[in-house]
């Protein structure tokens, strides 16, 4: 069995996860970890078995979305929020937890940077000193885009009214 | 905030939220937040980001990966991409060997009505300005190995050849060696020398062009050959000696291949 190509196997889903999250749209949030597959296969000889390989994988993945979304920049990056709704992963709107569909708005409404280090952290449990690997910044902006970031998303969800606000 | 024991930074704060905190640290922070009711709203706001995201995207991972991710079937792909493109690499350069041979074969193989003759002379001659005047190797294979230079020519040629014994006219081997034909195939070269150091060399290369010629006499640059098509081979007796005498010579070597019956 090759083991590259069971590692990369078995970080599919998280890779599909956070793909997710960067572009709502399934399909092309699949395409997204399509291309990141295919860029890690065709270039495997750059692949340390006793490396990260999450840090090399998601290093990939978000090489290939930031030229995606340079190239597109003119385009809205995300598909509109009603279909992003009906794609929830869990009913949200429980205890103590935030309303869904307001919170997948205020990530949008930060820069996608900012959004980066929010979602590498919260979906991949990622340490501060990983984040900075993966995506080739130092430590220091990691912590400046993290609190910047969820800062805004803060107010974003205070400014948004009761429907916004933390449900108790 | 009470002092720099209990100050909480900023990062501290996050480190906080994502567990990054050394524990003996984080008794500190949650020691120190309870008089500090708006960073414990921060931190429970940043919590709940935390729980959000989770929630709405988190269950993606349990999803069924869609078969056209399956690594293994990627690299199939790739590979068998790649196989084509050297596939296609390879037809593009046998193409172009192709026109590039049929190229040659025009340019180099004499067609019908072209002075083959000619050909083998100019052939024969710059073979001879080439090697003959060479001192230390004139020949790949010298006379003392003479029945190996005959099998290996001969093999080489595919045609049965034969070293003329040229003593009677005062020429003795010298040896041989392989050469380029003007098509490209393989031709042959013996070289001959006499007492006074003068030299002769019978060229012998395949004649695809169907003629048979009696002898023919060519003189390029002082250097004269004679020339003629047998046996679907082209042979060329050249040498700087005067007319007479390398026709005296060219008539024992053509007796040597001459076909015996």
């Amino acid at each position: 069995m090759d083991s590259f190509l069971q590692q990369l196997e078995g970080w599919i889903p998280n890779l599909r996860r956070y793909a997710r999250a960067l572009q709502r749209d399934a399909e092309r949030a699949d395409d997204l970890v399509q291309d990141c597959l295919e860029r890690a296969i065709s270039r495997r000889h750059l692949w340390r078995a006793d490396g990260n390989t999450r840090a090399w994988l998601f290093t990939i993945m978000h090489n290939i979305h930031a030229n995606e979304a340079r190239r597109t920049a003119t385009r809205p990056l995300h598909a509109p929020l009603e279909d992003h709704e009906n794609r929830l992963a869990s009913p949200p709107a429980q205890g103590g937890q935030l309303l869904g569909r307001e919170l997948a708005q205020a990530l949008d409404q930060l820069p996608p940077e900012q959004r980066e280090v929010i979602l590498l952290v919260a979906l991949e449990g990622m340490t501060y000193g990983e984040v900075a690997e993966t995506l080739g910044i130092a430590i220091g902006t990691v912590m400046s885009r993290l609190s910047r970031g969820r800062e805004r998303l803060r107010r974003l969800m205070e400014e948004g009214g009761p429907a916004l606000r933390i449900v108790r | 905030m009470n002092g720099k024991p209990h100050e909480i930074h900023d990062h501290e704060l996050h480190a906080y939220v994502d567990g990054q905190l050394p524990e003996e640290r984080r008794a500190e922070i949650e020691a120190a937040l309870a008089g500090e009711s708006e960073l414990a709203a921060k931190l429970q706001a940043y919590a709940a980001q935390n729980r959000g995201i989770a929630a709405l995207f988190g269950g993606v991972a349990a999803e069924p990966v869609p078969a056209r991710l399956n690594p293994r079937r990627i690299a199939a792909r790739l590979s068998r991409r790649r196989w084509l493109v050297a596939l296609a690499a390879s037809v593009a350069w046998l193409g172009i060997g192709l026109a590039g041979g049929w190229l040659a074969h025009e340019r180099l193989r004499a067609p019908a009505g072209v002075d083959v003759t000619g050909l083998v002379a100019r052939q024969a001659v710059s073979a001879y300005r080439v090697y003959t005047v060479e001192v230390l190797h004139p020949v790949e294979v010298f006379a003392e190995q003479e029945q190996h230079l005959v099998k290996w020519l001969s093999k080489r040629l595919g045609y049965r050849i034969r070293t003329p014994d040229l003593a009677p006219v005062g020429f003795v081997l010298v040896g041989g060696r392989l050469l380029p034909a003007s098509d490209g195939s393989p031709a042959a070269q013996f070289m001959y020398e006499d007492a006074a150091g003068r030299r002769l060399t019978l060229y012998v290369a395949p004649n695809d062009s169907g003629e048979e010629t009696a002898f023919r006499f060519e003189e390029l640059d002082g250097v004269s050959a004679f020339i003629w098509l047998e046996q679907g081979m082209g042979f060329a007796m050249t040498g700087e000696l005067p007319r007479e005498q390398l026709l005296e010579i060219s008539k024992l070597v053509y007796a040597t291949f001459e076909p015996k019956i």
